[in-house]
């Protein structure tokens, strides 16, 4: 039995990642480096947890990459009030069949926008656990399995602790990635004033993949190598998170396996066919610093999980 | 800094050679190297790193109060010259141990505290081997086996240690200029310190002189004459008094005599200490001549600080078994030692009738005036004046002993007289300083030579140790009086006063006798020999903790250590690619002083040094070298044989244009 060739699909995971990419720059401009992340966690399999200040585009990204993909969008504004079956759906009892039907939430979709995620009870945010870990939903003893393209993009407001509840750890795990956008450049700004002057550049976005495309896309970041000094060093930065004054809870193997599936998932996006020890390096930050649990002795010396990841990066000896 | 191997070695053999302590230092050298061909390493806590600081801290003092106690001031040379064992173990630990750096936490109590109160999340630690290396660099400068050759020796090894350092961005002869101007300001500096010390010594000598003698005669006796109230007297045990089996005890023990008395106080105008004649082993000491057939008795007392008066009995003409520098007699017989251990037990050998007091002078026919009336009208009525010496004497004592008592509850002095002229016409009643005071001014009064003496009486026998011991309330004081061309004891205080003043001694007294016992045998057993004994008794209390400690290291889980060589590495892991022709060029600009951080990716760091304007040809590097190269190691496929001839080309050609 012969091998495909992987050359062909990575070929088109590569076009595809770059035609997403491009759509999504229509809209955000000067976050070239966010939305790499972020289609690294969409073809790695992973969610992502956008964490910013109001107004630096975690919604509008979000809707930019759903609408790049002809695929299924949900929105749910999380709100202390909101409930699990607001989320999940709910059994309805029907009269005229005398059945029980079940009648979906939002979760079952391909492309999930949960915001202002801290906001709702952690019960409800809990309910997105299963979800997110298993891509399934059990309810009423039945198992309903998600559509495979199933993708959460979560955004909180880290700066507003009235009525907000953090995510809890194990919540937090959940997601593969955690970053920011930041602001971007002055001159960016201006670009994005003027681009908005007319009518908001979203309404014109048009889909640019389907959702084979992306099953392919997921396909070739599978395909990429990862050489076992690689896997090693990647064991070892989790490792070394656990080992660190100042952090409670270190990292999980859940971690190390977001690290991997990423920095291949970056390796495709360089048109590379093996993953680098810069890959690996570049992704880190994301994927660990969330994860860790932090002293709160040390949170309040000014030591945070971000300044943990660049210590380890700086001290485990990177493969050359 | 890196520390090549062998140089923490090098430093104690160095260390060992200057201070004449090479045997020492050879095992310690062997003990600090040996982890470089064990394969095992200690696995010890942050908890094991600071209960082991802390020992080496106990250690280091208790070396400090051992030598500061052996050798005075001076110790702080001995600690210098002590200061790398006091060390070792903690840079010991650090090489057995898994880590390559001890936790400040452990070597500062501040940093602790800082962490305990979460000031610090993250003190981080310290890799203590250079450190102890400039410890051994300076201890060795405290040695004065070789002094000649400290200077050259130190300079030659520090250059070795820079010399593995040195900065290879740099040419050699750049970096040579450099250390032979540091070298040649150090040995300028050095002739310059020598010069400035010749010439403030003697400044500093002077003035320090100066202020000393300012400080007048320190011997002069304050009686408690004219005070009033109960005098205090302490039980604490000052001599320890052994006659020979079956001889009689001496009954006094001088220590001191005054001659001129004023303002209730006793003078030794003429105070001159000459040094004694020694015996070759430097512990016998003459004073007088010695007859055929001498008393002798055993008495041991503390010295403080290693001098003091000492407390003989009269007639005292030779010193045995007294180990010190030197012993010093006054004019007056007092008898004074210097540089002596803290206690002594030696023998004075003495003739009890015969007094060795140097003769009489003026000085001792002096009345005071204001006591002049007073005495020759006491003289007059006494009838002192009339006949022998000899009979005058026992008609003094006779005075005494009928009409007066012993007291030590002072009264006021009656207003317009004297304390002396209320003693001895009103109250008749006093402790042994009016009677010795009064005694030896009555005698005076008589045409009767006469001192004032002060020392202890020798009364309380002990059933515990079996001979006598004296208090500090035993002290008391006489007349020396000269008659019939010798001196004389007139003791003219009644002799109730040992009961009175055993009265005042505490009901725990026996406890504390037993427990001064102790405390003496101890220290005399820590003084047994000479100055320069063995004083390993404080290594014999550091033992037991140096064996808890080695005990508590060696239960310690020991891990194996993992070798950082290529060929253990490769048992555990394929390290594909490691025969790549781009680590030549990393070789190379490590060798320049270019090195690539431990986290540090390679193309990070070729663009750091691209930036940094240290790399030339860094765009063939990054475009075409290290992309051949990351597929050749990262690869599962790695390089067909054409790519990595295309990379050792490429690497070549690197190579030779960028000879540097």
């Amino acid at each position: 039995m012969s091998t495909p060739d992987p050359e062909p699909l990575w070929s088109s995971a590569a076009d595809t990642y770059a035609r997403i990419r491009d759509n999504i720059g229509k809209v955000m401009r000067g976050q070239s480096q966010a939305v790499r992340k972020l289609l690294a966690a969409f073809a790695a399999g992973g969610h992502v947890l956008l964490e910013d200040v109001p107004g630096t585009g975690k919604t509008t990204l979000a809707k930019a990459l759903a609408r790049s993909i002809d695929a299924d969008f949900q929105r749910i504004q999380f709100t202390p009030d909101l409930l699990p079956a607001d989320i999940l759906g709910v059994s309805l009892f029907n009269q005229r069949e005398q059945v029980f039907e079940f009648h979906q939430g939002p979760v079952f979709t391909n492309i999930l926008l949960a915001d202002e995620i801290n906001r709702a009870s952690p019960r409800t945010q809990s309910a997105l656990l299963e979800a997110m870990g298993e891509g399934q939903v059990s309810l009423d003893g039945v198992r309903r399995p998600l559509d495979s393209l199933f993708f959460v993009i979560a955004t909180q407001n880290p700066i507003e602790f009235q009525g907000t509840y953090p995510l809890p750890e194990a919540q937090m795990d959940r997601f593969a990635l955690r970053f920011s956008l930041g602001y971007v450049a002055a001159s960016e700004e201006v670009q994005i004033l003027d681009d908005q002057s007319a009518r908001h550049p979203l309404d014109g976005l048009e889909a640019v993949s389907d959702h084979d495309d992306i099953e392919r896309l997921r396909d070739a970041v599978r395909a990429i190598a990862i050489a076992d000094e690689l896997k090693r060093y990647v064991v070892d930065l989790i490792v070394a998170t656990r080992e660190t004054d100042g952090v409670l809870i270190g990292a999980s193997p859940r971690a190390s396996l977001a690290v991997m599936k990423c920095a291949q998932a970056l390796a495709l996006f360089d048109g590379g066919e093996f993953v680098t020890p810069e890959h690996v390096q570049e992704i880190a930050g994301p994927v660990i610093a969330h994860r860790l649990v932090m002293d709160p002795q040390a949170r309040y010396s000014g030591h945070d999980a971000e300044s943990v990841v660049s210590k380890v990066l700086d001290q485990v000896p990177v493969p050359t | 800094m890196r520390l090549v191997s062998g140089t923490l070695a090098a430093a104690l053999v160095l260390w060992g050679w200057h201070n004449g302590l090479l045997l020492v230092a050879a095992p310690l050298a062997v003990i600090i190297e040996l982890p470089r061909w064990t394969p095992w390493r200690w696995q010890l806590s942050d908890k094991d790193f600071q209960r082991l600081a802390d020992a080496s801290t106990v250690g280091f003092v208790l070396l400090a109060a051992y030598q500061f106690d052996a050798h005075g001031a001076s110790g702080i040379y001995a600690i210098l010259r002590w200061l790398p064992v006091a060390l070792f173990p903690l840079v010991a630990t650090q090489v057995y141990s898994t880590r390559d750096r001890i936790d400040y936490k452990a070597l500062f109590w501040s940093v602790r505290a800082a962490v305990a109160r979460g000031n610090i999340a993250d003190p981080g630690g310290a890799d203590i081997r250079l450190t102890f290396v400039v410890v051994c660099m300076v201890s060795a400068s405290g040695g004065a086996a070789h002094g000649s050759l400290l200077l050259p020796s130190v300079a030659a090894f520090t250059v070795w240690i820079l010399w593995s350092n040195r900065p290879r961005r740099y040419a050699g002869a750049h970096w040579a200029c450099a250390v032979a101007l540091a070298l040649a300001l150090c040995f300028v500096l050095k002739a310059g310190t020598l010069q400035a010390r010749r010439y403030i010594e003697p400044l500093a000598m002077a003035y320090l002189q100066d202020r000393i003698a300012a400080r007048g005669d320190p011997y002069r006796a304050y009686t408690a004459i004219g005070h009033i109230g109960e005098l205090k007297v302490s039980d604490r045990i000052v001599l320890r008094v052994t006659p020979e089996p079956g001889a009689e005890k001496p009954r006094l023990l001088h220590q001191a005599s005054y001659q001129s008395f004023a303002r209730n106080m006793w003078v030794s105008r003429r105070t001159r200490f000459e040094e004694l004649p020694s015996s070759a082993v430097g512990t016998a000491w003459h004073i007088a001549e010695e007859p055929a057939h001498m008393a002798s008795v055993s008495i041991g007392t503390y010295l403080r600080n290693g001098k003091g008066l000492l407390a003989v009995p009269g007639g005292t003409r030779r010193l045995d078994n007294l180990p010190v520098d030197g012993v010093y007699r006054n004019a007056l017989g007092a008898l004074k030692v210097l540089e002596g251990p803290e206690v002594v037990n030696f023998r004075a050998r003495y003739t009890p009738l015969e007094l060795t007091d140097p003769a009489p002078e003026a000085g001792d026919l002096i009345v005071p005036k204001a006591h002049e009336k007073l005495f020759t009208e006491l003289v007059a009525r006494l009838q002192l004046d009339v006949g022998d010496k000899g009979r005058a004497l026992e008609r003094v004592r006779r005075f005494f002993a009928r009409n007066f008592a012993y007291s030590l509850d002072l009264q006021a002095p009656r207003a317009q007289a004297t304390p002396l002229a209320d003693f001895l016409l009103e109250w008749r009643r006093g402790h042994c300083e009016y009677f010795a005071t009064s005694t030896v001014l009555l005698l005076r009064a008589a045409g009767i030579p006469a001192r004032y003496a002060t020392g202890y009486s020798v009364q309380e026998y002990s059933e515990i140790e079996k001979r006598y011991l004296v208090r500090r309330r035993h002290a008391h004081s006489w007349a020396l009086a000269w008659v019939n061309g010798a001196w004389r004891d007139v003791d003219t205080t009644p002799a109730g006063w040992v009961a009175l003043e055993s009265a005042q001694s505490a009901w725990w007294q026996p406890v504390y006798d037993v427990g001064s016992w102790l405390a003496f045998l101890f220290a005399e057993w820590r003084w047994e020999e000479t100055e320069e004994q063995d004083r390993s008794w404080m290594l014999w209390l550091v033992l037991p903790l140096l064996l808890i400690l080695g005990w508590r290291m060696a239960r310690r889980e020991r891990v194996r250590r993992e070798r950082q060589s290529a060929g253990a590495e490769s048992t555990r892991m394929v390290r594909q690619g490691a025969d790549s022709a781009f680590f030549a060029i990393e070789q190379r600009l490590s060798a320049a002083g270019h090195e690539r951080r431990s986290g540090e990716c390679a193309s990070t760091w070729l663009r750091r040094l691209a930036q940094s304007g240290v790399l030339p040809g860094a765009a063939a590097l990054m475009r075409e070298i290290l992309p051949l190269h990351y597929r050749y190691r990262f690869h599962p496929a790695g390089l067909d044989a054409d790519g990595r001839r295309a990379l050792e080309a490429a690497v070549r050609e690197w190579l030779r244009q960028n000879p540097v």
